[in-house]
């Protein structure tokens, strides 16, 4: 049996980053859970008194009568979210799974500069990369400007500050991380078991459809999920490039924390957000151990 | 090179990827080239000139919301690649550790949790216990998250390492510290180096978690972008965004090649 | 003769479902200055005992004693036992000399005697020149000969090789026994080697302990061992081995299934028992009539320097005649004729399974 001594001791190395960990990531969603079932503070903040208002507002808003009435406003916004991470990982699939099959059916040193070039991008900063799409989609931007020179168009077409433009941004930056895992899970793919698909009358892309797509799913549903958790919570591309009309949960939580001051409202939009992601890994990991599949790194 | 009749390969998806790859790159290339535009225009063509470049530099306010993300950087990059070092050690060498699976999740924990709820969570915790140490409250923010950026790097050296090397050492009578200094942390530095580049970037790149938690006059490059986008796009930003893109790249690459060194 | 180390009752299982019970009970005593083998198929043990005396596990039970103090618990850097690792485990990151040096600076030596001491050891193993190169511009065979030369630098008492031929070619292995053999008469130090080729440990050791699934089946010199194995698998292990079931018949007559009467060792098994016979192929010859076992010949394998005989016996199996080609290889027999195996009385044995 292991005295307590022995046991600090020989965890000792894990303790600073369990600590910190602990206790600037632990402990601060705990508050904000706390927070959530708070009232506002007049200045900020919160007051010590318990309130489920937070929540209420989610649905229900107080009217001229003081009753309260359903209001689908928030309702909309956590609906645009998820509708527009969904978009967004249906485009990272239609543009990542080609790009990964692609790169795993190159000779190795290629594979690895491919690999390379993906991330780059990735590393940079983002805020940069978003902004770069205005430029591109305002109505002075690339796009109109080039349109509108080529005389195919007589007015720029409003791109900027529409779900399509949060969408695009948001397929822009997780992109890498669709490609990523279904690469790895395709470089796995034992290319004999396509030719066998081949060797008994099945065309490329019945092969693909029986064959390849099965085997890849575990990476297919891990960059899925790599790409909708972040997604949902994104604040960059929602706040350039979707403006104001078109809230997400994102900018709408980190507005609660600025201009509009409702500390509890917005610890509550950020649970619902950690809710949703909590079920999300939930049917991750149902499917993971029915397919025998996992995240790799 | 017989890639052409490589049996698995589908018509049209090279062609997808090419534009994959215009698709990531285009919003950069746009940038880094109109950085060096003689006019204001982002989208037109005047000429060459590096005046953006220079008034970018001699701009007071970036040149303190440079040195901000720097000190930042810095400082986290090390903490964190400390933590996670010590951590992966633990974890890999160490027999005596049970529960190597709940320790190694909480350690990419920060990962998982998007961006958003992290710094909302930061902000409240460190607004509840009063903390207001300026650049220090930045700097514990982010040694947090960039702990499991440090740490993978470190954990998939640590994995690729001869065990034996370790026993060797022990064989020749250097008793655990000694191994640890001789062997296992010179045979790891790629790693730690690896890991720490990925860290430093991360910390200078952070956004959403910087603005949020970042008290009046804690202003960071990015920090400080972000209120010229609201305000107005001048090609400052695109040159101090060059700039930063550079050094990203750089930093990158290096420590890409690093990690392959054996 | 002085035990260099001593085992009792020791012990090593390992946790799991079922527990690995890698060594069960080994008793066992080597003498200073001597080769001695742990000789065994793999997952027999010879490794876990190893490890064991080099400290890299501890036992569950039992006494492992060095010299006639008890090292059970000592840790690896405490105890005056090197080993050469399988893999060789050179240091990448340091130069051939600070390889060798290794030990010596831990030990304390300052930092010029190490190295010259060092380059000693590099000069016994015939890598003078070496010292600067590092251990990824050395060949197999020079990596090897720089991990015994680490190992051998701190004068241990032991000195482990953990089967450290394993990697090399058939040549370069051969020369490295006689190598090998030299510097253990020339430095004195007891060898503990572990190898699973057993034509290695009959050529290279002054005894030999044969291991199998945990348990030491039997320890021996090398002539023992291959004359009179105690039990079946240590008789199949070593060399070639031919084995047919009799009936004792008291004395030194045994009969056989068909009747056959088969003159062997001197015996005070019952009268009636059955027993197992066995013996090796090389000392039995192949005539077309006479006293012996009768049989056809099946097959023959022509192995160079000799010829394997398959017989199918009347009383049913098959034993394996080898006879040295002398002459000009032609065979004695052809497949299909009627034979004759005849052994001399001396050379065949009582087996127990």
């Amino acid at each position: 049996m292991m005295r307590l001594g022995d046991m600090i001791r020989s965890h000792m190395a894990l303790i600073p980053a369990m600590v910190v960990i602990g206790f600037f990531m632990i402990l601060p969603i705990l508050i904000i859970l706390i927070y959530s079932f708070l009232a506002p503070g007049d200045y900020g903040g919160v007051k010590p008194e318990f309130s489920i208002d937070a929540y209420q507002r989610l649905l229900f808003q107080r009217d001229l009568f003081d009753h309260m009435v359903f209001d689908p406003a928030y309702l909309k916004i956590a609906f645009r979210s998820v509708w527009v991470a969904v978009v967004s990982v249906v485009g990272c699939l239609i543009l990542g799974f080609p790009v990964a099959y692609y790169i795993a059916c190159q000779p190795e040193e290629r594979r690895n500069i491919y690999l390379l070039l993906i991330t780059i991008p990735f590393w940079t900063n983002l805020l940069i990369r978003t902004y770069c799409w205005i430029l591109v989609l305002r109505d002075t931007g690339l796009i109109n400007g080039g349109l509108m020179r080529l005389g195919l168009i007589d007015e720029p077409l409003s791109l900027l500050y529409t779900e399509g433009a949060i969408a695009l941004g948001l397929i822009y930056t997780y992109v890498p991380f669709m490609v990523l895992p279904i690469y790895a899970a395709l470089e796995r793919l034992d290319r004999r078991l396509i030719e066998a698909a081949r060797d008994l009358y099945s065309s490329r892309w019945v092969a693909l459809r029986h064959v390849v797509i099965p085997l890849a799913m575990p990476g297919i549903v891990a960059g899925s999920i790599l790409v909708f958790i972040p997604a949902l919570g994104a604040f960059i591309a929602p706040d350039l490039l979707g403006g104001g009309k078109n809230l997400m949960l994102g900018s709408l939580v980190q507005l609660q924390f600025s201009s509009a001051r409702n500390w509890p409202f917005g610890s509550a939009l950020a649970m619902i957000i950690m809710a949703m992601v909590l079920i999300s890994l939930f049917f991750y990991a149902r499917s993971a151990r029915k397919n025998g599949g996992g995240i790799q790194h | 090179m017989t890639h052409k009749h490589d049996i698995r390969r589908l018509p049209g998806f090279n062609w997808i990827t090419l534009f994959f790859f215009l698709f990531l790159y285009l919003p950069l290339i746009i940038l880094v080239v109109f950085s060096f535009n003689d006019s204001r225009s982002a989208t037109v063509w005047s000429g060459f000139s590096l005046d953006w470049y220079v008034k970018a530099f001699a701009n007071d306010d970036i040149q303190r919301a440079t040195k901000n993300s720097l000190i930042i950087a810095v400082c986290s990059t090390a903490s964190a690649t400390a933590m996670a070092t010590m951590a992966a050690l633990a974890l890999s060498r160490n027999r005596a550790v049970k529960n190597k699976k709940l320790f190694g999740g909480i350690l990419i924990l920060p990962l998982m949790v998007p961006e958003i709820v992290t710094a909302v969570a930061t902000l409240t915790f460190f607004s509840a216990i009063g903390l207001s140490l300026g650049l220090g409250n930045i700097i514990i923010a982010h040694s947090v998250f960039c702990i499991p950026f440090a740490y993978l790097p470190i954990r998939a050296r640590l994995e690729g390492m001869d065990e034996s090397l370790e026993s060797a050492a022990r064989d020749l009578y250097a008793n655990k510290w000694d191994t640890l200094r001789l062997i296992t942390l010179p045979l790891l530095m790629p790693g730690i180096v690896s890991g720490a580049m990925l860290a430093f970037i991360i910390s200078l790149d952070d956004f959403i978690i910087t603005l949020m938690v970042a008290e009046a006059g804690s202003t960071t490059l990015p920090i400080y972008i972000y209120s010229l986008v609201r305000v107005g796009i001048t090609p400052e930003v695109n040159a101090i965004s060059t700039v930063l893109l550079g050094v990203s790249v750089l930093i990158v690459t290096v420590s890409y090649l690093v990690g392959k060194k054996k | 003769m002085t035990s260099a180390i001593g085992l009792n009752g020791l012990q090593k299982t390992y946790p799991g479902s079922p527990p690995v019970r890698a060594l069960r009970n080994a008793d066992l005593t080597i003498n200073d200055n001597e080769f001695f083998t742990l000789l065994g198929p793999s997952g027999c043990g010879k490794t876990t005992l190893l490890r064991l005396m080099a400290g890299f596990e501890v036992p569950t039970a039992g006494e492992l004693t060095l010299f006639g103090d008890d090292i059970a618990h000592l840790p690896p850097e405490k105890r005056p036992i090197n080993t050469v690792f399988q893999h060789y485990s050179l240091f990448p990151h340091m130069t051939v000399l600070d390889n060798v040096a290794f030990g010596l600076k831990r030990l304390g030596k300052p930092d010029g005697e190490a190295k010259k001491m060092a380059q000693e050891m590099l000069d016994l193993v015939h890598l003078s020149e070496f010292g600067a190169r590092k251990p990824d511009q050395l060949s197999g065979g020079q990596q090897q000969r720089v991990a015994l030369a680490r190992a051998l630098a701190p004068h241990p008492r032991v000195l482990l090789l953990d089967e450290p031929l394993s990697a090399l070619d058939l040549k370069l292995r051969q020369s490295m026994r006689a190598e090998l053999k030299r510097l253990q008469r020339e430095t004195g130090i007891t060898f503990v080697f572990v190898t699973h080729d057993q034509e290695e440990a009959l050529a290279m050791s002054d005894r030999i302990a044969v291991m199998s699934q945990g348990e030491i089946q039997q320890v021996g010199d090398p002539a023992t061992i291959y004359e009179f194995p105690e039990n079946r698998f240590v008789a199949e292990f070593i060399g070639d081995a031919d084995f047919f079931e009799a009936e004792a018949l008291g004395g030194s007559r045994y009969e056989l299934s068909n009747g056959e009467i088969l003159i062997g060792p001197e015996t005070k098994t019952a009268s009636g028992a059955e027993v197992t016979l066995f013996f090796r192929p090389e000392k039995a010859t192949l005539k077309h009539a006479g006293e012996g076992v009768r049989g056809r010949v099946s097959d023959i394998l022509y192995l160079g320097n000799s010829t394997d005989y398959v017989v199918e016996l009347a009383q049913g199996g098959a034993l394996t005649v080898r006879s040295e080609n002398h002459k000009d290889g032609t065979a004695i027999a052809d497949v299909g004729a009627d034979v004759v195996v005849e052994i001399d009385p001396a050379a065949v044995r009582v087996v127990t399974p």
